[in-house]
């Protein structure tokens, strides 16, 4: 809540004085409360009835009157733990590691930052006999900052002096290179450095980066923008050394304190503005704007904030694009790079091809952080990069205004107009950017909504208007996200110029490669359907995931020995109640019955792969238990539970002996026990989920029946929008299928897009696996992505395709992602999976066809298509791209027969 | 929200997370006897609950920088609660090793017995909590105040009474005591805010 800078003349509202109380408000705003109460009885009285009746913590204090006796041992134990610190805190994670005394000691004289007879007289006065805590007391005595003992702990002296800095302390880490606080040893000046690390070192395009950033930094000189001291090579690495700035990012700050005022974000954001437009003159794009690169800084002589903005690594000019003839080179420079930004904040274009970034890419991104310091979220959320990278070139922006406190009309539409999703419709420079924000700020109109008054409709409104005229239902969206339009004017229009814009729309359409028209929330929020498109497009089928019958069990079975009787009777129960009965073990391995030696339970899922949303029970049977208390069985069971709590599944331990291995994961305590006949139902207060257990194996007839029971009343209950004993299916219901795409870290992008397309028009949610981390980009280098899922993540069950794309697939034999890929083959096959290589590069999988060979194929029905060396399963190959489409259609075709056979049968 | 944006007045927390050893000093003797007392509620001895108290502040120190408010938990205090039955689980199962199969049991029956962090605690419970981090805030900051001042501040935000009567009674004017209690609330807040809810 702003107060103007003058006396008050009118009394404060009660949230104001509420402030006052609370001691939430600024000095300066409570002076002038002050002053206005020295002539008003009135708020004198208000807020003296306000201070008497506390509210929050204080409240607490005046009802609980100080009880504990402050005892010496408690004050004892509290200087005990005070004095670690919270850096030392660091240091003592460290001890196992740590170095020996002599180690310590070489690397202390090595390291350069004492002379060698120093160290010695360092030494002499002091007594320890293991390294950490000689580090812990130079600590304390100001001779090293914990930065440096960390460093030394580990047996490393050099690099941290660089030339004539010394390096203090690490402020952060990029993917090519570490950015620290160093001090230059005569001067004392104490700056900010920016190192190239090794791996960073090894390659020419970041070497090449590394000096582009040293030369736009250099070249730009103004307030807004960190000063550049110098760079320099010492011992042959690179750095580059800028002027330290005291104060926190926009991201950090927004992130502990909250989103700011609108008012004060304006204000930054226009300065911000103004100094882009600075570095546009200059010939230089930033291409990485966002809160985290945005400093607040104290100028010296003022308390005014200002804005410095840093990291120009992946900045570009434009000079040496038009005149240098190596203008290939350079593209491939910036397009190579490790960490190519957060996609939370990148424009469209700078997603799909770098070099097409242009200033106005800068607009873009200033437009999220504008959005981020309003409303502490970024513009679009999704669980993957992929899903995200989506919405900013198809979904349309929501309302800036609806989410935050004290927006001015016309915010919207500013917002909207920097986050247009083609550069023509946005804001054509920074100085209009900066105009229009300063008309917000003093109160006139600002142009964006001169140009586009429907932009102020939310978005909610502007889908319910394409929702009413469903025939042009895209062709609408399309006109009303990008503003040409507003959707009043479309009705009055004559047929013909319907027509043309249809046509242009459709133009447009087509060049974006996917339609406009979309529903958000399903797919973003689910996170593994990028697309969620709702086309009319419907056909049956898409239901492999949905065949769990009325429900789906995880029964979570101990390697050595289980009991297969209790399993037995488990699974007769769930088979009588149509759940399918899924049995996982910890890494996937053939468990052991304890009576039957011949039972055959199929082949286990690995826990690793279970993902306990996709399941409405999860069942731990008895035997060998005490291998869940395993570190690696708790690390996985552990979220498992939780998840499957959080969510209302039902999680039961049958008999006393499973009921002992997972009460180590203390689930159980959740809540106090209350017995229900034989079976145990446990209802803890404050979660959503049950806990039910029998006491003995016989008694799982009656625990299934209950399980279902509560199954059935959360679905009644609509808790979790579910209905029937199914949760799974009603979870994905609405998408027509699922599938999972495996990328090698180079991949086909004619490939990849084709199949995005094809899938996009059925309906098909995917997600992405790859088969390393990191980078990974396209063969031609244009569509880059960071592998932030890895083929260990995703259970082949849980989708109805699996498309391999080609290009570098001798990753996949490689013999981690290959052993990886075996098993979700064989398991893929089991389950009646398609699998499908789009091309001919990716024959080269055919490598895994041996894992086929392995699997009993029971519900494939040999569909095969193209014909693979060996494999008798479901491969299928598309020459070209433009087979794509074809092929996903037959896939669905053949998929639906094998579903039909499998019913008759 | 306070107007505009303050590098100077960062939070108690934040300062904590920049490793200042102050505000670290801070934390724990706001927290030192909360965290007490929920060991102590474990059933824990006080030699036991000296171990879990010192390993619960090593975790706290060791990742205070990644803690952010209203992220996966609600507040620093329902983190720290975690953290403690973290390390109270993890304390008893080792003393679980030395001992023979029935101390297992009983052990593990302890184990199962730890009332659950998140599980909602009654209101009365975490005003206690509040209660016991106030006060401590309140210790920590009377020395920066005019004696005089804290008792007017004690009268009126603790004891409710009216703020003329207690100027009358200490002599000074009543917008001397309405600033002095600003000026405590507004230190109180700086102090805990981030940190109580």
């Amino acid at each position: 809540m702003a107060i103007p800078p003058t006396k008050l003349s009118t009394c404060p509202p009660n949230d104001v004085l509420a402030q006052l109380v609370s001691g939430s408000l600024h000095e300066d705003s409570a002076e002038h409360l002050f002053e206005h109460f020295e002539g008003c009885d009135f708020c004198q009285n208000r807020v003296d009835e306000l201070e008497r009746r506390p509210e929050g913590v204080l409240a607490s204090a005046r009802t609980k009157p100080r009880t504990t006796p402050d005892h010496a041992q408690l004050e004892k134990l509290i200087r005990k733990v005070q004095n670690l610190g919270p850096s030392e805190g660091a240091v003592l994670s460290l001890p196992q590691e740590a170095v020996t005394v002599d180690s310590f000691v070489a690397a202390l004289r090595r390291c350069g930052l004492f002379p060698v007879e120093e160290v010695d007289s360092l030494l002499s006065d002091l007594k320890a006999d293991d390294s950490t805590s000689i580090a812990k007391q130079l600590i304390r005595q100001g001779k090293l900052t914990p930065f440096q003992a960390r460093v030394l702990l580990k047996g490393r002296g050099k690099g941290l002096v660089l030339g004539n800095y010394v390096l203090l302390e690490k402020l952060g880490q990029g993917g090519m290179g570490n950015v620290f606080k160093a001090k230059h040893r005569r001067l004392g000046r104490v700056v900010c450095v920016k190192v190239m690390n090794s791996a960073g070192r090894k390659s020419p395009n970041m070497m090449k980066r590394f000096r582009n950033e040293a030369r736009t930094v250099a070249a730009l000189s103004h307030p807004n923008f960190v000063v550049a001291h110098d760079a320099d090579e010492a011992e042959g690495v690179p750095f580059l050394v800028m002027e330290y700035i005291e104060g926190s990012d926009l991201a950090k700050h927004v992130s502990a304190h909250g989103p700011l005022p609108v008012k004060r974000v304006l204000e930054l954001m226009s300065e911000a503005a103004e100094a882009l437009q600075y570095a546009h003159d200059q010939g230089i794009t930033h291409r990485d704007i966002k809160p985290h690169n945005l400093m607040l800084s104290e100028e010296a002589d003022s308390d005014v904030l200002s804005i410095k903005i840093l990291d120009m690594g992946l900045a570009r000019f434009d000079s040496l694009l038009s005149d240098n003839p190596d203008a290939a080179t350079h593209a491939a420079m910036t397009n190579t790079g490790v960490i190519m930004g957060t996609v939370d904040y990148m424009s469209p274009e700078q997603a799909l091809r770098s070099r097409d970034a242009d200033n106005r890419s800068d607009i873009y991104s200033l437009g999220c952080t504008l959005h981020y310091l309003l409303s502490g979220r970024p513009v679009f959320e999704g669980d993957t990069v992929m899903a995200r990278l989506v919405a900013h070139r198809e979904i349309p922006v929501p309302s800036l205004e609806q989410k935050c406190t004290g927006a001015m009309r016309g915010l919207d539409a500013v917002f909207h107009r920097m986050l247009a999703k083609k550069p023509d419709r946005r804001y054509q420079s920074m100085k209009e950017v900066a105009a229009d924000i300063n008309a917000l700020l003093t109160g006139r109109v600002p142009v964006a909504v001169e140009i586009c008054p429907d932009a102020e409709g939310s978005i909610l409104e502007q889908r319910r208007r394409c929702r009413r005229r469903p025939a042009y239902a895209s062709w609408a969206a399309v006109l009303c996200s990008s503003c040409l339009i507003g959707a009043g004017i479309w009705v009055a229009l004559p047929d013909a110029a319907k027509t043309a814009i249809q046509q242009h729309a459709q133009t447009e359409t087509d060049t974006a490669g996917v339609s406009t028209d979309m529903e958000i929330q399903p797919a973003a929020k689910e996170g593994f359907a990028a697309t969620g498109l709702a086309f009319p497009v419907n056909f049956g089928g898409g239901n492999r995931l949905l065949d769990g019958g009325d429900g789906r069990a995880l029964a979570v079975l101990p390697v050595g020995q289980f009991n297969d009787n209790e399993y037995q009777k488990l699974k007769r129960q769930l088979d009588t109640q149509n759940i399918d009965l899924i049995v996982t073990t910890i890494r996937g391995e053939q468990p052991r019955p304890a009576h039957d030696q011949k039972l055959q339970i199929g082949l286990p899922v690995p826990l690793a792969d279970v993902r306990a949303d996709n399941f409405d029970m999860i069942f731990f049977v008895s035997g060998s238990t005490d291998e869940f208390q395993s570190k690696a069985a708790t690390q996985t069971l552990e979220p498992l539970i939780n998840t499957a709590i959080g969510q209302g599944l039902v999680v039961a331990a049958l008999s006393q002996g499973a009921l002992q291995a997972v009460i180590g994961i203390d689930f159980y305590s959740r809540g106090a026990p209350e017995l229900d006949g034989n079976v145990t139902t446990v209802s803890p207060t404050g979660l959503n989920g049950w806990i039910v257990h029998a006491q003995s194996a016989v008694q799982t007839k009656e625990l299934v029946r209950k399980a279902k029971e509560l199954c059935e009343e959360t679905a009644n209950g609509q808790k979790f929008g579910m209905s029937g004993g199914g949760r799974v299916a009603t979870r994905f219901n609405g998408f027509p299928g699922r599938a999972l795409v495996v990328l090698p870290d180079q991949f086909d992008q004619a490939e990849f897009r084709a199949l995005v397309a094809v899938l996009g028009e059925q309906a098909i949610g995917f997600e992405v696996a790859s088969s390393r981390w990191g980078q990974i980009y396209s063969l031609d280098q244009t569509v880059k992505r960071i592998a932030d899922r890895m083929l260990d993540e995703f259970a082949p069950r849980n989708y109805d395709f699996v498309f391999f794309i080609g290009g570098n697939t001798h990753a996949f034999t490689e013999s981690e992602p290959n052993t990886r890929l075996r098993q979700m083959a064989a398991r893929g096959l089991e389950a009646g999976l398609i699998f499908s290589t789009t091309s001919a590069s990716g024959h080269e999988l055919m490598d895994i066809a041996d894992a086929y060979a392995n699997c009993t194929f029971e519900n494939v029905d040999q569909i095969t298509i193209a014909q693979p060396h060996t494999s008798p399963g479901a491969v299928l190959t598309a020459e070209s791209p433009a087979m794509m489409k074809s092929l996903v259609n037959r896939v669905i075709v053949m998929r639906d027969k094998v579903i039909e056979r499998r019913q008759k049968k | 929200m306070a107007d505009g944006i303050e590098v100077t007045s960062l939070t108690l927390l934040g300062r904590a997370q920049a490793n200042d050893e102050d505000a670290w000093h801070q934390v724990v003797h706001l927290y030192g006897p909360l965290v007490e007392k929920w060991c102590r509620r474990y059933g824990l001895s006080e030699e036991d609950a000296a171990d879990v108290f010192q390993e619960t502040f090593k975790t706290v120190a060791r990742h205070i920088g990644n803690f952010v408010p209203g992220r996966s938990v609600a507040s620093f205090r329902s983190w720290l609660k975690t953290i403690v039955r973290t390390r109270t689980i993890d304390y008893l199962r080792k003393s679980k090793r030395h001992v023979d199969a029935a101390g297992g049991t009983a052990a593990q029956m302890r184990i199962s017995d730890l009332p659950d962090p998140l599980a909602e605690d009654s209101e009365d419970e975490t005003e206690a909590d509040d209660a016991l981090v106030v006060h401590r805030a309140m210790d920590l900051i009377q020395g920066e105040f005019d004696p005089r001042n804290w008792s007017a501040f004690e009268q009126v935000a603790l004891k409710g009474r009216a703020a003329t009567e207690v100027a009358a009674e200490l002599d000074v004017t009543p917008q001397t005591i309405r600033q002095a209690n600003y000026r405590i609330r507004r230190r109180l807040r700086l102090v805990l805010e981030d940190l109580v809810e």
